[in-house]
């Protein structure tokens, strides 16, 4: 006798054949793929072999490149985390009527494309840019600075582009801090720095983790800005990947740079994803 | 009136500066009259505007990408609903492996999953732009809509379903005619993300379109890299503009729902 599908299945069917064809076969296929023998038709069949990951983890130019993103990235988060605290604490101690205005000058350039935004950044931190004519003109420096194509330019624009997500997971935690804890210090005595350091801080701790993991992992893998800001001179996994598969047509090779740079952020996600189920601060975790 | 200076005040004062520059040195340097950008501008003109209105040069993508977000819109956002309405009404094994299958789209760089999209439907010999396209952006989409339609939907009471089902209304009609009016908001900010979205993405685009299919976004990328001039501000100020107020209607229209 044949049982009643349940009606759950039948609602996730459309996405799960969607899913499983247009997601989980291809994505898997970049994983097979990295085994590949070099050759840019990519057939079945081929020999199994581990040379892309041995050439990887053996080139130092290579290894430089991984270390050159985990170094941008930690910056770009470390940077994110202290202009980010700053502006998400001002949000969260604002008037209840300012809180939203705030919020949003923060978070509607989110919308704007990074493409869209990266190219502000050229026009102002180009040669002739509207930084260096500025400080030109008042006097701190003599000789223009040079910041596009160099990793200085790709972390202010990093920054820029993830600056509203730090502050989102910010934002929560604070708000979900009781107000009373910290006039309770007060009131027992406590200077307002040491109030904060000694309460809000501490207290604020899951969102600096959670915050600083998820700008972490979305910088790894982070695209347009290191091409479009750093350009040539200025290699990143990211941009390093499209270059192996666009223009010297290594398939197998960009295959196993994107599951080396893939594993590196899914740990980062699993250790994000902990920190927010550790804390119950209600924060959206990414799975 | 009294003005009590704060550092931390100061300190939001230059962050909000920082934020909002990018955008408005594009806005400014789109004014500039001659034909090579520079900034500041030296003097006023819409004359790059009526260019990008009228010259046709960016007519074709921005129609493409319009038609791809649309699309993408229409599977996505009823696909999406129905996922997420099976995944917060019924209790199975794998509930949570499904769910995580629905949003790992959000783990997964979108560089890997271009590259992988690409092979996939190299191998297969489909060539079909705007299918790989719309295919593509349908499951880039999918995580949000079913992230925010579950969240609405694990708000709702569910004892005005059952009553409308007691009452004698079949669950298609219960669902149309009951549920789904009262995530009606929801619908309206998963369907803006989706079309949004869909409309500035590029990395996915960069590895999918061929030969007479240019987006909008990739029009813009590569123009950045070889042909900075008046006419891409212009084009970037047209999108920063519309897409900012469409994103604070909605946020004011959200707001204002909360309060009722």
């Amino acid at each position: 006798m044949i049982k009643r599908i349940p009606p759950y299945w039948i609602l996730l069917a459309p996405g799960m054949l969607i899913f499983i064809l247009v997601f989980v076969i291809p994505v898997g296929r970049l994983g097979l793929h990295s085994f590949h023998e070099n050759s840019s038709d990519g057939e079945a069949g081929q020999a199994f072999v581990w040379d892309h990951y041995v050439k990887f983890f053996t080139d130092p130019y290579y290894l430089q490149i991984l270390g050159r993103t985990l170094v941008i990235a930690l910056t770009v988060s470390v940077i994110c985390l202290i202009m980010g605290y700053c502006l998400a604490y001002g949000a969260s101690r604002a008037k209840e009527n300012r809180k939203m205005i705030l919020l949003m000058l923060v978070a509607l350039p989110l919308l704007t494309s990074a493409t869209i935004r990266n190219f502000g950044w050229i026009i102002i931190l180009g040669r002739k840019g509207l930084l260096n004519e500025l400080l030109l003109g008042i006097g701190i420096i003599q000789k223009p600075l040079s910041l596009l194509y160099t990793p200085t330019g790709v972390v202010i624009a990093l920054v820029h582009v993830l600056l509203p997500y730090m502050v989102l997971v910010l934002y929560s935690v604070l708000e979900g801090i009781d107000r009373n804890l910290e006039s309770a210090a007060a009131n027992l005595g406590a200077s307002k720095p040491k109030v904060f350091v000694l309460v809000t801080l501490p207290l604020s701790m899951p969102g600096i983790i959670a915050g600083t993991l998820l700008v972490f992992s979305i910088t790894l893998s982070f695209f347009v800005t290191p091409s479009l800001i750093g350009g040539p001179k200025v290699q990143l996994m990211a941009t390093e990947i499209y270059n192996q598969m666009i223009n010297l047509l290594n398939w197998p090779y960009a295959s196993a740079l994107s599951v080396i740079l893939l594993v590196t952020v899914l740990i980062v996600t699993s250790l994000y994803n902990r920190s927010l189920s550790r804390s119950k601060t209600g924060g959206a975790t990414l799975i | 009136m009294k003005i009590t200076f704060s550092w931390l005040g100061a300190v939001n004062t230059l962050l909000y500066i920082f934020i909002l520059a990018p955008l408005a040195v594009v806005i400014i340097a789109s004014f500039h009259p001659g034909e090579f950008l520079i900034f500041p501008p030296e003097g006023f003109s819409w004359r790059w505007y009526e260019y990008v209105l009228t010259s046709g040069r960016y007519t074709k993508p921005f129609w493409n990408s319009i038609w791809i977000a649309i699309a993408t819109t229409c599977i996505s956002l009823p696909v999406g609903t129905i996922i997420a309405y099976a995944l917060s009404r019924y209790e199975f094994r794998f509930k949570g492996v499904i769910q995580s299958l629905f949003l790992s789209p959000l783990v997964v760089p979108t560089l890997l999953f271009g590259i992988g999209l690409l092979m996939f439907f190299s191998s297969m010999g489909i060539k079909m732009y705007f299918l790989r396209l719309v295919l593509a952006h349908i499951v880039l989409t999918i995580p949000y809509v079913v992230r925010t339609m579950i969240a609405s939907f694990s708000n709702l009471k569910r004892s005005i379903e059952e009553a409308s089902v007691i009452l004698g209304a079949s669950p298609v009609k219960t669902f149309w005619l009951v549920t789904l009016p009262q995530v009606k908001s929801a619908l309206i900010a998963s369907a803006f993300i989706s079309i949004v979205m869909s409309f500035d993405e590029l990395v996915v685009a960069l590895f999918l379109t061929g030969p007479g299919m240019n987006t909008l976004p990739m029009m813009i990328y590569s123009d950045i890299q070889f042909n900075l001039s008046p006419s891409l501000a212009a084009i970037s100020s047209l999108i920063i503009v519309v897409t900012l107020a469409v994103g604070f209607l909605l946020a004011v229209f959200m707001q204002r729902k909360k309060r009722i």
